[in-house]
């Protein structure tokens, strides 16, 4: 009950500011077209009409269609569901793994979390391209191997946020008087630190949603990540890219949902920081 | 007086030095001194025998010279390392070497043992075990007897009726060093050493190479001091490098090409292509190697809505391997449209009505596009067929060797020559594991090959390229697709240079327009 009020309280806060408003609108839209694509899709996103190829916006394909006929629309909004899926697994993946690296370097001595923070630098002197070219080598490209990337290049920022601040809350009074009352440090963990550390970390991982979106869209527009005929805006943009001197509106139209989702996460992501964290509020 | 000059003298005459090719007059009258090239292809080796294609024999015929080579934009030929080349029957050719002709890095003059060296390694494996790819140039060799130091007679066990245009005038006739070879091996790959108009200064993967002109040189001097040649492979990059004056001359695919047309201080020319594409399908592969499923696959796929998709409608279709302007261009080919309910038949006559596959592409838009219209055409008929897509690196070694056997069906586009033999030797059963990736292995067409290029005769060589033809298309293992229109666009004010379909460049030739 206290963390439904919460949330709700949290999402009034972010809707009550124009740019969270307009950042909540978005990820509302988006996640409604990833979660109801099959429904909100007018055609069949794979659906080849090539005698109709580069069609304008009409009745029947409402923003047109690509260099093999497809519904440019239909594949907009499966291409929102690649995105989330992406996006969503990949954050989740790092929030997990590095909330869990993080608060284990903070909890152990320093020789044992000496390796898990050369574990962070390590991960973190790849740049995600770099590391996605030399994982499409060895294991050829696929939309899991661009989560699974995005995801480790991800794990060191939440890591060394976790650490940071579980090391802030582990001496503090209630944690002490909870280790006097015999608790073990499992249950201080679960019970006390993570719950008191999740709010930064989960504005975090919706500060880093936009930055995962354009990654993925980035590595599927180079042709390391999702693998044709499945939609993405970045396969959508390269597709477009391709075949621009016979139409612009396939570019223009991926290109401006990448830009639109990536505007309205970002918006969301800093509507939910000010809400958590108001000092930071007016601050800047 | 005080001569050393001042700073605000060095630097008004750096100052001048830099506008002077902003002045109109002497620089822009003498033209280019250099231009860039897209390849779009990263280079293997310059090595003739042992050159991956058509974008390392470009670099291999500028660096070395032949006893003949084809004058600019022609297949006539004209006298090159040769002083003389006399055909004294039609199993010898006697030649005698122009003297003093010197190949770079200090390795001295050509000789006839050159001669020799350069033509019988096709038939010699290398010391690291490979044999050239290209042993059917100089098919019928038997030997080049050196008679003296720049004479020599090339003897053939039989006939070759190819042989001028293909191997003595073209790549696999280039002369190379004895001792660079022997001395350098594998190094002697990417660093050539010939003596033709252009040394290689410098290859790096994924970026190119670096050509300047030989001074050691005995023929026409080239109009370029250096021909940079670029890897790009995405040809929307080159069309906007060609755009940019970055690139001075690409051939691009016809989507790329065409809006170009009018673009200012860019030139494009249009030539029917010798290059081909097609779909294969490995026979030695289940469920491919029921001739059924073979054929339901060719009635399941739309050729003409193939092209549409991929070039625009631009480039025409092929029916069979040898296209129009070579000898044995079989113009009754069977035209085969598609017929879903036949497919259907077929692939339930051969217990297999519902097949899951892969089509091993490489990553080109309208490869790429056409293999998607493919994967939709076969879905129609119960074939789910999922795209390997991969790039140029992989790609070209996914039908080799063993790997080879699990390749399914691909999408694959060969350069042709104006010789039929040339055109046919890709399918011979020792090609097998090399380049012929359907593993199509056929006696009959094995021995029509052999026969056909010892044929002189060209209305017998012709009937037996056609009935080599005939057997492809009863293996079923075909499905062809263009021989597409090849679109030269390069800078209106450079003048490009290249053998019939534009593939095969002279780029000793290229000159300032």
């Amino acid at each position: 009950m206290t963390i439904l009020s919460g949330s709700g309280r949290t999402a009034r806060a972010v809707a009550s500011r124009p740019g969270g408003a307009l950042g909540l609108a978005v990820v509302a839209a988006i996640l409604v077209a990833a979660l109801a694509s099959p429904i909100v899709a007018t055609h069949d996103p794979d659906a080849l009409d090539i005698l109709h190829r580069f069609a304008g916006p009409s009745a029947e394909h409402w923003l047109g269609t690509d260099h093999l006929g497809r519904d440019l629309y239909s594949r907009l909004v499966f291409g929102a569901r690649v995105a989330m899926e992406v996006a969503l697994f990949a954050i989740t993946a790092a929030l997990v793994g590095g909330t869990l690296l993080g608060t284990l370097a903070a909890s152990v001595s320093a020789g044992w979390e000496r390796p898990i923070l050369v574990l962070f630098d390590v991960i973190s002197s790849f740049p995600s391209l770099v590391l996605a070219l030399a994982a499409v080598a060895v294991f050829g490209p696929s939309t899991l191997l661009v989560m699974i990337v995005v995801a480790a290049t991800l794990l060191p920022h939440f890591g060394r946020v976790a650490r940071a601040q579980v090391l802030g809350v582990r001496n503090a009074p209630f944690i002490e008087a909870e280790r006097l009352l015999g608790a073990s440090e499992t249950r201080i963990v679960l019970h006390h630190l993570l719950p008191n550390i999740a709010g930064p970390l989960i504005v975090l991982a919706s500060i880093d949603l936009p930055v995962v979106i354009t990654v993925e869209a980035g590595l599927s527009f180079i042709g390391l990540g999702v693998r044709p005929p499945l939609a993405s805006w970045g396969t959508l943009i390269y597709d477009g890219y391709a075949y621009l001197s016979d139409s612009k509106l396939p570019v223009a139209v991926a290109s401006a949902a990448l830009g639109i989702a990536t505007l309205g996460f970002t918006l969301f992501g800093e509507a939910l920081r000010d809400a958590v964290d108001p000092r930071l509020d007016g601050g800047r | 007086m005080n001569r050393h000059p001042s700073r605000r003298a060095a630097l008004a005459g750096a100052a001048a030095a830099a506008g002077l090719p902003l002045l109109p007059g002497r620089a822009a009258a003498q033209g280019k001194t250099s231009i860039a090239v897209r390849v779009e292809r990263d280079f293997v080796t310059f090595d003739p025998a042992f050159r991956s294609g058509p974008h390392d024999g470009n670099v291999a015929r500028a660096v070395f010279q032949r006893l003949i080579a084809q004058k600019p934009n022609s297949v006539e030929t004209e006298l090159d390392a040769a002083a003389e080349l006399k055909q004294v029957s039609p199993t010898t050719i006697e030649f005698t070497l122009k003297p003093g002709q010197a190949f770079t890095d200090g390795y001295g003059t050509m000789t006839a043992d050159d001669v020799k060296f350069s033509y019988e390694r096709f038939a010699v494996a290398a010391p690291d075990g490979k044999t050239s790819p290209y042993t059917g140039d100089w098919s019928g060799l038997k030997a080049v007897e050196v008679t003296g130091p720049l004479s020599g007679r090339i003897v053939l066990a039989q006939p070759n009726a190819g042989l001028f245009a293909i191997a003595l005038a073209d790549v696999s006739g280039c002369i190379v060093s004895r001792k660079a070879v022997t001395e350098r091996g594998a190094e002697h790959a990417l660093k050539p050493v010939g003596s033709g108009p252009y040394q290689v200064v410098s290859v790096e993967k994924q970026r190119g190479a670096v050509l300047r002109r030989n001074p050691a040189y005995s023929g026409p001097k080239p109009a370029f001091e250096e021909i940079r040649a670029n890897f790009i492979q995405d040809p929307k990059t080159a069309e906007l490098a060609l755009r940019s004056g970055e690139l001075d001359f690409a051939i691009l695919p016809p989507g790329v090409a065409e809006p170009l047309r009018g673009a200012s201080g860019i030139a494009v020319e249009q030539f029917p292509g010798l290059a081909y594409l097609w779909l294969g399908i490995n026979m030695q592969k289940a469920p491919f190697t029921d001739i059924r499923v073979r054929q339901a696959i060719r009635y399941a796929l739309d050729v003409d809505q193939m092209l549409l998709a991929g070039f625009n409608g631009k480039a025409p279709r092929l029916n069979a391997l040898v296209m129009p302007p070579v000898l044995g261009h079989w113009a009754e080919a069977p035209v085969y449209r598609r017929n879903v309910a036949e497919a259907k038949r077929l692939l339930a006559e051969a217990g297999h009505p519902a097949i899951r596959t892969r089509i091993t592409v490489l990553n080109q838009p309208a490869f790429q596009t056409m293999a998607l219209v493919a994967r939709a055409l076969l879905g129609e008929v119960g074939i789910t067929a999922e795209l390997d897509v991969q790039e140029g690196g992989t790609f070209w070694e996914a039908g080799k060797g063993e790997a080879g056997k699990d390749v399914d069906m691909f999408m694959m586009r060969f350069n042709g020559k104006l010789d039929p033999s040339f055109l046919m030797q890709w399918y011979t059963s020792d090609q097998v594991g090399v380049w012929n990736w359907q593993r199509f292995a056929s006696p009959e067409y094995d021995a029509l090959a052999k026969e056909a290029i010892a044929e002189g005769d060209p209305a017998r060589r012709s009937a037996l390229v056609i009935r080599a033809q005939e057997l492809m298309d009863r293996s079923a293992a075909f499905v062809w697709l263009t021989n597409d229109t090849a679109f030269a666009a390069h800078r209106s004010n450079v003048k490009p240079a290249f053998l019939p379909g534009a593939i095969d460049w002279q780029l000793d030739r290229f000159t300032n327009a």
